[in-house]
């Protein structure tokens, strides 16, 4: 099964038209009539495409391109719409970074799966928050949603909540082989970042995950991490951990994920066989919350 | 048991009994005793040890060998030095023919067939006595907090895998049970430990999660919510060394529940397995120089080595109180899937 995932490193977005270009430009050769493909696209996508096409005026920083977004109450249905056509244009699984959308009042920070057909097959949002993110109003989700497609069981973690080591295993032990991963790390440290990150969940958990990391700028805030497609050690050249890495050139990251391997490194080494919950009892929310 | 299994015991009890290890350890000359105290900078000066593996004939070369590292570590200003995990496997040594164990298990179908469980049942008591006198007093001599690595426990008719801890009055601190065990281990037919404790030091709260236990997240957020700003991890890792694969147990643990992180390896070859890793310190990114959360790390996996850093405690609880991108909680989220989805699981 093919993963492809985009970084956004040598893109420029001055109109809808341009980014559907770009997208039919750099996923159509990499799809063939005989395979379906999944699309991963990195975190803050629609802040990208409302800060690139001067929707959100002058602002300064990241901090005032959200409070400018969130302002925009039309967008984010305008964005839905815009990747669900793509979708069926490409005819891609396809999970098209993150958006801010208000829900009940709250503010959330989610990411969408569509399917070839662009139906909206589910959404996750995103459950921890950052100081930052705090400060900018976010509402934290409350589920881990897991959704059956031709790549097998697929769960999404959105964001920062790829340090929070709690996210991996419920999405694992609920079936997912497969994570996808929108993010936008800071260009600065952003190595040691991304290994504290989806690096170390894949690892825990045995799972495959498209890592997308945004690899550009929004008003001032440089987003540069890898763009990596990850696997367990056990089934990568040199036991890094990855299948396929992006750089700075906003080229596409591709690989072909075999997931008969991947049940074949489990099966040697089952380690979420081996968990022992009975001595987790002091992190359960029900016995005592960790401060 | 047959005569000649508990004569032999007896015999070897009378050889390593505590008097001959005490007056050897008063002969080998240490660093003056220093009065342990922490002063308001909340520092602690800490050594992890990385320990080559022999098997010794005689007790006393084995505890020369432990005295020789924590006078190594008292002379780089230890005040917390840990020793890693089986570290008194060497004292395997003791027993004629067990080289020839190693190699009928290649032709038994491999390690997991030694019989590992019911040796230690039997010399388990000898060994750990040995290991309970040796610590213990050098703890003591040398005013030093010692986790001084694990070792296989027999009690109950079950085996543990064992970490003990010393208090610079020679004091038992406490003991930790690994929890999660190699797969290799459950063929051994050792028992997994059913809780986390953390002990109170003068510096904070220490833990001792053994080896794989620091391969799942749980452990950590498990100890840190008991309290605990230091965690040693005594390892012995049977695989050939790759830095990746040595990246995935306490590094990445530190990182998502921040605390200070200490890692002790035994390395080399013995008895057919050749065991790899490199000891180090390890903090969260944030309080690490380079930026990549180590302090300090062996640069050989394989030969012994002792490295040591100076541990900030009062940063570590401001990074904490402050934490830009971590220490959030979601209780809501957390309940509606723990602890049934590890119960599935487990069925």
């Amino acid at each position: 099964m093919r993963v492809i995932a985009l970084n956004f490193a040598d893109a420029d977005f001055a109109t809808p038209g341009t980014y559907r270009e770009y997208m039919l430009e750099k996923v159509s050769p990499l799809l063939t009539a005989d395979k379906t493909a999944l699309v991963v696209l990195p975190a803050h996508s629609a802040l990208l495409l409302a800060w690139s096409f001067g929707d959100l005026g002058d602002v300064q920083s990241l901090d005032e391109a959200v409070l400018q977004f969130v302002q925009l109450s039309s967008w984010p249905a305008a964005w839905y719409e815009q990747q669900q056509k793509l979708a069926r244009e490409l005819n891609i699984w396809f999970i098209p970074g993150t958006v801010l959308v208000r829900e009940n009042g709250r503010l959330y920070h989610e990411a969408p799966l569509l399917n070839p057909q662009g139906r909206i097959c589910g959404r996750q949002k995103q459950l921890f928050l950052t100081q930052q993110e705090k400060t900018w109003g976010l509402a934290r989700g409350t589920s881990a949603e897991v959704f059956a497609t031709p790549f097998g069981t697929l769960g999404i973690i959105v964001g920062t909540d790829a340090w929070y080591p709690e996210t991996g295993p419920i999405l694992a032990l609920s079936g997912a082989g497969l994570i996808c991963h929108p993010g936008a790390v800071p260009e600065e440290n952003h190595t040691w970042l991304q290994f504290a990150g989806m690096w170390s969940q894949v690892q825990q958990n045995q799972f495959f995950c498209v890592e997308s990391q945004l690899c550009t700028e929004i008003a001032g805030y440089r987003a540069g991490g890898n763009t990596l497609i990850h696997a367990p050690c056990e089934m990568t050249a040199g036991s890094s951990g990855i299948l396929a890495r992006g750089g700075q050139d906003g080229g596409p990251v591709v690989a072909e994920l075999d997931e008969e391997r991947r049940r074949e490194v489990i099966s040697r080494y089952p380690l979420l066989k081996l968990l022992q919950p009975e001595a987790y009892s002091p992190i359960y929310p029900e016995k005592g919350e960790r401060s | 048991m047959k005569l000649q299994e508990r004569l032999f015991l007896s015999y070897l009890a009378w050889r390593t009994r505590p008097a001959v290890i005490r007056r050897h350890l008063q002969k080998i000359r240490l660093p003056e005793r220093r009065q342990v105290t922490f002063p308001a900078a909340d520092k602690i000066r800490v050594a992890a040890a990385q320990v080559e593996a022999k098997l010794f004939k005689d007790v006393r070369a084995y505890v020369d060998e432990m005295a020789r590292i924590a006078r190594s570590a008292v002379r780089d200003g230890a005040q917390l030095l840990v020793f890693p995990e089986n570290n008194n496997y060497q004292l395997l040594g003791l027993l004629p023919g067990v080289d020839k164990l190693a190699k009928e298990a290649k032709t038994a179908g491999g390690p997991e067939k030694l019989p590992v469980a019911d040796l230690f049942r039997a010399v388990g008591p000898i060994f750990l006595r040995i290991a309970t006198v040796t610590f213990s007093w050098l703890a003591k001599r040398l005013g030093l907090y010692i986790v001084a690595g694990s070792f296989p426990c027999p009690e109950g008719g079950k085996v543990y895998n064992r970490a003990l801890l010393y208090a610079p009055d020679g004091s038992l601190l406490g003991s930790q049970d690994k929890v999660h065990l190699m797969p290799l281990e459950i063929s051994w037919g050792f028992s997994p430990g059913k809780v986390f404790r953390v002990f109170p030091a003068a510096f904070g709260g220490l833990a001792a999660p053994v080896c794989m236990d620091a391969t799942y997240y749980e452990t950590f957020r498990v100890v840190a919510a008991l309290g605990a700003d230091i965690v040693a991890v005594p390892i012995a890792n049977p695989e050939e060394y790759n830095a990746y694969l040595a990246l995935r147990g306490i590094w990445p643990r530190v990182q998502e529940t921040p605390v200070y992180g200490i890692k002790s390896a035994l390395v080399g070859k013995m008895l057919g397995f050749a065991l790899t890793g490199k000891a180090g310190v390890f903090a969260p990114l944030e309080l690490t120089p380079g930026g990549n959360g180590v302090l300090a790390e062996a640069k050989s996996f394989d030969r012994e080595e002792l490295v040591a850093a100076t541990l900030d405690l009062a940063a570590l609880r401001r990074l904490r109180a402050h934490h830009p991108r971590l220490m959030d909680s979601n209780p809501e989220f957390m309940a509606k899937y723990l602890p049934r989805l590890y119960q599935a699981n487990a069925k």
